[in-house]
């Protein structure tokens, strides 16, 4: 064995050099390169997504209640090494000798926040402070939209409930700013120890507790899976929770990096596979030669297994260093356009190029192990050719299945990778029908142009295992990448509309029925705007039954008062998941509601079940009529529940109202003066902090886009260079017949241009396929074909093959016949 | 009397056909004492090679056995052959079968480092200084002409003193003034090392110079 090893590894050295192995190291590398490279770069951006999403969230993982949260679960965590921190927010107002406003207070106890940064200009400085965890007992840091109202300085004091406090600074920004009730008034940060003088929370008051966890992964993993029995009337908050375009934005950039690496890993393989399949037809001869002089078969697998390790461990270690400075020359190139730093990758593209090495070594390689150990030296006395003799079917079955256990190795999902197999079996098998049936038309095609188009298109059937082969190598690429460029283009376009120039960033509530006609016409004349107007109800659920005896738990809803609204047609961004809207008949007379599908889910509740709510005293029965599926990344006012006219024409009611306001106007100032009975609400900061995740989502799909191109337009690079040697020689015996050189590059046009044709065209068809059943399926976005897209992906494949095909036979004509033929 | 180092009996090599099964050794018994030059003649098809591979050991008679330096190789498993192979048995092809990326050295140096030689670059070298090509070394095959190939071939099979070196057809490939070298190359060492020398060959000026002669026809040795 040792003896086999160290032959093998002398071997390794001395071969590195040759042509074969070349092209078959190149390949690997160029696969550990694409894969790393993708990898480090997405780590990243996703770590930076993640830390983005956490900034929103303020920590990693929060418990959040409208009742107090056990202290018992932040002991539990102390004791897994896990930071933890307490925020309490409230409406409350705030007093000052000239004024008063309805403010958002966040008291917060001292480890506040776990991730970004409280911003406080503090009293007598005109610095800005970052490393300011909470202020200290009777004071608090203060938006300057209250010190407006209350026409107050820092150093002055102001009065929350009970307490006088004075304002140590001025409050420029905080992480997890809420886009719920609390955010509909400006901020006021204060000392949780303040809160019992304050006694502003009283039962019955609206408050939303929150315990802030921040850990690695695993441990908070293992900290919730610990406590996740007892958490009552508790919801978890995670990163990956978010609901909305935020935690849209985060999961399918997330998803996308796979969809990419996965692809990345399929194209490259190809490649391997190519090269693989040369390199040991190749070593066939060394093999048999080995075992004519004595080498036995233990002796000849060891050889061949430390070649391979070696390959694997170089094409690790050079094609990670490669990745890492690829994606570090992107990270530099987009670093004025993220205008921040990335934080550094993890571990986790360089296992998962060297387990790419892995997989591509024994999905290619191993079976032409078997081949070579099969080899009879015999044959090197019969003059027989040196190639072995196991059918090329099965190596492809087994690295088929050796991928496809490597898929479920990364993924950990059966369904999925087993529905890309599946997808993939079928387009090869597309591809290799399509390929069959050119090369067959060209057997029976009427032959025009001569002598050059003639033997193009009969190298087509004379090398009909091989171009086959071809075809399905240039089809599979190319389908991949433009169905990456679809989905790369949907995904894009869906986040960055969803959250556009025109995104609301004003809400207006609390306005009453009598102010309507004139609040319309101030938006019409000052700001020529004409919102929508959303009536509002306050209401809270006080019962429930149900129409076929299922359990029903409302328990959570009942304790709080609830927004409710009322529709006669179905809203925007609004889509029936059961049962149906209201008619005309329902509208006068029928007593409906309709409730947001995941609400009703949790609440066990069914179609025809009952809800009775009280408003203003007054209590009144409904009944369930559909569930809807709301889009609450639109923005707009969204609602759990939506009654009928007939149920909500008489309830006592305001209207709410959401526009964009540009940042220089002053209509809003000119507004409230009017209006100074309306609230007004400006969510610009809580959408920055969105719209930046958004920002950093969309440039790293976009730029691991990049990466895959880069390594599928290798790949049909390299798979037409593997063909080079041979048609060396045939156009030197060409040239030595007395073919011209434009004969020789007229075959290669009408060789190159029909591949390139029939495989383009193929990919087109099937990449819209699979588009639209990835953008519906996965990213649930709606799908239509980008005819940009589509139109450069037929183009400029159908270049790639034929420009490349070319320039390969054109180099070869350089060479002197004579030298090619000499060997 | 020099000892008997090959010893063949009543050899048959049946093969499968698309025409049936076809015979293409026939009960062929011969024996060859050390250091003799044996020549094995016959036309295209005869079944010479067939009987060069049995009795190296490469390949199974369907019938008979092959007794090689006293151990009857045609009981033994691939293993066993190889491991004879690789410390008494030499080749020499007709093709050269060079391995085309590796230096003239390297290509002399693999079947002792297949052996786990240590002095594997010291004996190469001293093989290749034997057949006049010491200034070659570091020539890959195809910087070498077709006589220097051969020449390397036989450095190749001679460099770990096999006790009987075996030529398929060794000037097929040559001219004739390669070929004069070649045979007075083999000739050579059969006579100052005592290698005992089988050669497979259509070259009567050869079979001419060689101890013996075995000629076949359709398989069967001819008397």
């Amino acid at each position: 064995m040792l003896n086999g090893i160290l032959f093998g590894l002398k071997k390794f050295f001395s071969e590195i050099g040759s042509g074969d192995m070349v092209i078959l190291f190149s390949s690997l590398i160029l696969s550990v390169t694409a894969i790393s490279g993708v990898g480090f770069l997405s780590d990243r951006f996703q770590r930076s997504i993640q830390e983005q999403a956490s900034i929103v969230l303020g920590a990693e993982m929060v418990f959040r209640s409208g009742a107090p949260i056990d202290d018992r679960y932040i002991e539990t965590a102390e004791l897994m090494d896990i930071k933890t921190a307490k925020t309490i927010s409230f409406l409350t107002m705030a007093l000052s000798d000239d004024g008063n406003i309805l403010s958002s207070i966040k008291a917060v106890s001292g480890t506040y926040p776990l991730v970004g940064n409280v911003e406080v200009v503090l009293e007598g400085q005109t610095k800005l402070n970052l490393g300011l965890k909470q202020p200290l007992e009777s004071t608090v840091w203060v938006e300057d939209k209250i010190l407006e109202a209350l026409n107050t300085k820092p150093g002055e004091s102001i009065t929350l409930g009970n307490k006088s406090f004075k304002v140590a600074g001025t409050l420029i920004d905080f992480p997890d700013r809420s886009t719920g009730f609390l955010s509909f008034s400006p901020t006021i940060i204060a000392n949780d120890f303040d809160l019992e003088e304050m006694g502003v929370i009283q039962a019955g008051s609206r408050v939303v507790y929150r315990q802030l966890y921040s850990a690695q992964a695993s441990q908070l993993e293992s900290f919730l899976a610990d406590v996740e029995d007892d958490l009552n009337e508790v919801r978890v908050q995670k990163v990956s929770d978010i609901e909305g375009q935020l935690g849209n934005s985060v999961n399918e950039s997330s998803q996308f990096a796979n969809l990419a690496a996965l692809f990345t890993i399929l194209i490259t393989l190809v490649s391997s596979m190519i090269a693989a399949r040369r390199y040991a037809k190749r070593h066939l001869l060394n093999t048999t030669l080995m075992k004519v002089f004595g080498a036995s078969k233990k002796f000849i697998l060891w050889s061949q297994i430390s070649q391979l390790i070696m390959l694997i461990l170089m094409a690790t270690i050079i094609g990670c260093s490669l990745g890492f400075a690829v994606q570090a020359l992107l990270e530099s190139i987009l670093s004025p356009i993220i205008n921040r730093e990335l934080p550094p990758p993890t571990a986790r593209p360089l296992w998962l190029g060297f387990l790419t090495a892995c997989c591509i070594v024994v999905a290619a390689c191993v079976p032409y192990l078997r081949v070579l150990g099969r080899v009879e030296p015999i044959r090197l006395l019969r003059k027989e050719d040196t190639q072995g003799s196991k059918s090329e079917a099965s190596i492809y079955l087994f690295s088929f299945l050796v991928f496809g256990l490597f898929l479920f190795f990364l993924f950990n999902d059966p369904a999925l990778v087993g529905s890309i197999l599946f997808a993939l079996l079928g387009l090869i098998l597309l591809l290799a029908g399509v390929g069959y049936l050119l090369i067959y038309a060209t057997k029976l095609s009427p032959v025009f142009g001569g002598y050059g188009w003639l033997m193009g298109l009969r190298n087509l059937s004379k090398r009909s295992s091989e171009n086959l082969l071809q075809v399905i190598v240039f089809g599979v690429s190319l389908t991949f990448l433009i169905v990456l460029a679809e989905t790369r283009s949907d995904l894009v376009n869906t986040w960055r509309s969803s959250l556009n120039e025109e995104t609301p960033n004003y809400f207006f509530f609390n306005i009453q029925d009598y102010q309507l006609k004139d609040v319309k016409s101030f938006f019409d004349e000052e700001m020529e705007v004409n919102p929508k107007f959303t009536p509002l109800i306050r209401g809270r659920l006080i019962g429930a039954s149900s129409a076929n005896d299922s359990p029903i738990d409302v328990g959570r809803m009942m304790q709080r008062e609830s927004n409710l609204t009322w529709f006669s047609e179905l809203p925007e961004n609004n889509s029936i998941k059961d049962g149906s809207w209201w008619d005309a008949e329902d509208d006068e007379s029928n007593a409906l509601i309709s409730v947001d599908a995941q609400a009703a889910q949790s609440m066990g509740l069914s179609i025809g079940d009952q809800l009775e709510f009280n408003v203003a005293g007054e209590n009144f029965t409904v009944t369930v009529k559909n569930f809807r599926e709301i889009a609450w990344e639109s923005f707009s006012p969204n609602f759990f529940f939506v009654l009928s006219p007939a149920a909500a024409k008489e309830l006592p009611q305001s209207y709410i109202t959401s526009l964009k306001v540009n940042d220089d106007s002053e209509a809003v100032d000119v507004f409230i003066e009017r209006f100074p009975t309306i609230t007004s609400v400006d969510l610009e900061s809580a959408l920055d902090q969105i719209r930046t995740v958004i920002d950093t989502a969309s440039t790293a799909v976009q730029y691991i886009f990049v990466l895959s191109l880069l390594a599928g337009v290798l790949t049909l690079v390299a798979s037409i260079f593997s063909t080079v040697e041979e048609r060396n020689k045939e156009n030197a015996v060409m040239k030595a017949m007395g073919a011209k050189q434009s004969d020789i590059l007229k075959i290669a046009l009408a060789e190159f241009g029909a591949l390139g044709l029939v495989a383009s065209i193929t990919a087109l068809f099937v990449a819209i396929g699979f588009s639209a059943y990835i953008s519906i399926q996965i990213f649930e976005t709606s799908y239509s074909p980008n005819s940009a897209i589509i139109s450069l992906g037929l183009l400029g494949g159908f270049l790639l093959i034929l420009l490349t095909g070319i320039f390969v036979v054109y180099r070869a004509l350089a060479v002197p016949a004579v030298q090619t033929l000499r060997g | 009397m020099n000892k008997t180092i090959l010893e063949v009996s009543n050899v048959t090599k049946n093969v499968s056909s698309p025409e049936g099964e076809l015979t293409i050794v026939n009960d062929i018994s011969l024996s060859l004492e050390e250091g003799v030059f044996a020549s094995i003649l016959g036309p295209s098809g005869s079944g010479k090679t067939t009987l060069l591979a049995i009795m190296a050991g490469l390949d199974l008679p369907s019938r008979g056995s092959v007794k090689l330096l006293d151990k009857e190789i045609t009981s033994l498993n691939e293993d066993k052959r190889a491991q004879i192979r690789s410390k008494d048995v030499g080749f020499v092809f007709q093709s050269f079968h060079l391995l085309p990326r590796l230096s003239a050295l390297d290509n002399v140096m693999m079947p002792l480092e297949i052996l786990g030689a240590k002095d594997a670059k010291e004996r190469a070298l001293k093989a290749l200084d034997e057949v006049g090509l010491s200034k070659r070394t570091g020539h890959v095959p195809h910087q070498l002409s077709g006589g220097e190939k051969q020449r390397v071939a036989i450095a190749r099979a001679m460099v770990k003193n096999p006790s009987i070196l075996f030529a398929d057809e060794p000037t097929g490939n040559l001219d004739q003034s390669s070929t004069d070298n070649i045979l007075e190359l083999l000739l050579g060492i059969n006579q100052q090392t005592k290698t005992t020398l089988v050669v497979v060959t259509h070259d009567q000026q050869l079979a001419a110079r060689s101890d013996m002669v075995f000629e076949l026809q359709e398989g069967k040795l001819k008397c």
